[in-house]
């Protein structure tokens, strides 16, 4: 392996790194970058490597730096110049590089994920979603999270894309919006298919999208209520309960998400949770029979028994 | 036309100023490049127009970033020919592009102007002032401050022949003051009315003069302030419809000497006691 050298190069001689995942620069990032360096210069040299081939300089890391050098003019930059890497070799050293530095998007990290599933593939190498967390660094999770987002149909991809340009605090739909959104659509999907017979998933997509964005879903959490509908039969409630309240939910442009739980399967999870915490309650005061009673615990029993009568009666 | 370091979404921001200028029989553009290796920035797009360079700084929202107003501040203590414009989109996320107090404070003090670009055509919202057109006036004395940054305001907007009007009627109003005042503490010799029905030309004669009619009388003006002061009267008429680039030229540099020239005699006449 050849060393690694320093050296202050012309950043007009280094071209982008054509693997760089990072596909998204926020302006606003880039701006107060942009005021730091022209304040303190590059404290951190780039890594470069040369293709001799075609007798430039490629980035592997620091490309926010390297473009905020040509933005003011620097006439060097300080590079460590590496030995050329193979293609899968690249990627991987980006995400090693880079996703423990700078949280990548989660659109960027899917993107790349895909090809390095597909070199893998190709040198016949285990390519599951196991082996790409293992060798990316990223969280089982993540990647699982990654190949979700690209399931997106190409206008949502392209929106969310749009999106992750603005400003964090100006963005409107994140990555995390269609994941919840997702993971509903596979609730209904897997627990009540007839509804995704009658609309179609896309259908289903715009009509979330719209609600949100007209701020009828004002939270991505409520989601996770949609999936309950969905499973409503595990609450005790049947299909034919909630099978009518989902379809109006998708057909309403004004029916919300707290509203159709609601009206559906709110009671019976609330007693569906309420009967575990009675469960717990009686399994704790059984092992409290042979202590002497709290004299303020006491008068909290002797409320509930009240309580209790009342119900029961 | 692609760019490197402007971000993809602006690009067609930029490519529809560029358009705009093409139109306006401009053929050569420099993409990303410095104006000399002085300058620590490299404009979005640069461009020579008739003997001057323009440059337009494309940004998604109207920020003053402290990197580009160090660019700004080097162009103008160079008195760079030059004009910088900041081009905006129209539309900023759902709402059409407004501007902040603080930012249109800088864009007029350093005489930017503003491209919008609304559907690919160009609007222009506010005309750039070249780098070298511009007063910059630190030691005033005597003269009232607030009224002379004021007509400097207006010059270095790029309004020069209303600055250049007003500094000339600054000028007047005061050398009428000081004879009035001359003659309330009777140093000089004709009446109040006479002194009245003078024009600006026997004013200045008279505050020149060590007698009137053979009586002596307090003399104001030196002969190099006399002959200032009555060079300076024409000021005003400077025509301001050049014919070509010379003409264009030798107009903004009567235009500065001239402005120049009215604060310092304003400040001159201003300081004399009666």
């Amino acid at each position: 392996m050849r060393e690694k050298e320093l050296m202050h190069i012309n950043p007009d001689t280094i071209k982008r790194n054509p693997d760089n995942p990072r596909l998204i620069f926020r302006q606003d990032e880039l701006e107060a970058l942009l005021n730091s360096i022209k304040k303190v210069g590059i404290q951190v040299p780039l890594s470069v490597y040369k293709d001799d081939k075609r007798g430039k300089f490629f980035l592997i890391d620091g490309e926010r730096r390297w473009l905020c050098a040509k933005k003011l003019n620097l006439k060097s930059v300080p590079v460590i110049i590496e030995p050329k890497p193979a293609r899968l070799e690249n990627i991987l050293r980006m995400f090693n590089i880079h996703n423990v530095r700078v949280q990548w998007d989660l659109l960027a990290i899917a993107l790349k994920l895909q090809e390095i599933k597909n070199l893998l593939a190709k040198e016949g190498k285990p390519n599951s979603d196991k082996d790409l967390a293992a060798i990316t660094g990223l969280t089982l999770t993540t990647v699982k999270r990654a190949f979700d987002i690209l399931t997106l149909p190409q206008k949502y991809l392209t929106l969310l894309t749009k999106e992750l340009k603005k400003p964090r605090s100006e963005q409107k739909f994140s990555e995390d919006f269609f994941i919840e959104m997702m993971k509903a659509i596979r609730a209904m999907e897997n627990h009540v298919p007839q509804i995704i017979k009658t609309f179609s998933k896309l259908k289903i997509m715009d009509t979330f999208v719209n609600k949100y964005e007209n701020g009828v879903i004002t939270n991505i959490v409520k989601f996770r209520n949609v999936s309950k509908i969905a499973r409503s039969e595990k609450a005790g409630i049947s299909k034919d309960k909630s099978l009518p309240i989902l379809t109006k939910l998708i057909r309403d442009p004004k029916y919300s998400i707290e509203d159709a739980f609601r009206d559906s399967v709110a009671d019976a999870y609330e007693s569906r949770s309420l009967k575990r915490d009675v469960e717990s309650l009686i399994i704790r005061l059984g092992q409290l029979k042979k202590v002497k009673l709290d004299p303020g615990l006491g008068r909290l029993l002797r409320k509930l028994l009240g309580i209790i009568k009342l119900i029961l009666e | 036309m692609k760019f490197e370091i402007l971000h993809k979404e602006l690009w067609a921001i930029a490519n529809a100023i560029i358009k705009y200028f093409k139109k306006r029989k401009v053929n050569k553009f420099l993409i990303e490049k410095p104006l000399s290796d002085n300058y620590k920035f490299r404009p979005t797009i640069s461009f020579k127009n008739g003997g001057s360079t323009v440059v337009v700084e494309v940004k998604d929202r109207p920020l003053f970033q402290e990197y580009f107003e160090d660019f700004v501040k080097d162009c103008l203590v160079n008195r760079e020919s030059l004009k910088i414009y900041m081009a905006f989109p129209h539309i900023l996320g759902d709402a059409e592009i407004s501007f902040s107090h603080s930012f249109l404070i800088k864009v007029k003090k350093y005489g930017i102007g503003i491209l919008l670009v609304k559907d690919n055509s160009v609007i222009v919202d506010k005309e750039a002032v070249k780098c070298y057109m511009r007063i910059a006036w630190s030691e005033l004395n005597s003269v009232p401050k607030h009224r002379v940054y004021e007509i400097i305001d207006k010059f270095n907007e790029g309004r020069c022949i209303d600055a250049i009007r007003d500094i000339t009627e600054a000028v007047e109003d005061e050398v009428d003051k000081l004879a009035i005042r001359a003659k309330k503490k009777k140093k000089i010799r004709p009446t109040l009315s006479h002194i009245e029905g003078l024009n600006f030309e026997s004013k200045i004669n008279l505050l020149s003069a060590p007698e009137w009619k053979g009586r002596k009388q307090k003399r104001y003006f030196d002969e190099d302030l006399k002959n200032d002061l009555k060079s300076y009267k024409g000021t005003r008429n400077l025509s301001h419809h050049p014919r070509n680039k010379q003409e264009e030229r030798k107009l903004e540099q009567q235009l500065l000497e001239r402005m120049r020239m009215g604060i310092r005699l304003w400040q001159d006449v201003c300081k004399i006691q009666v």
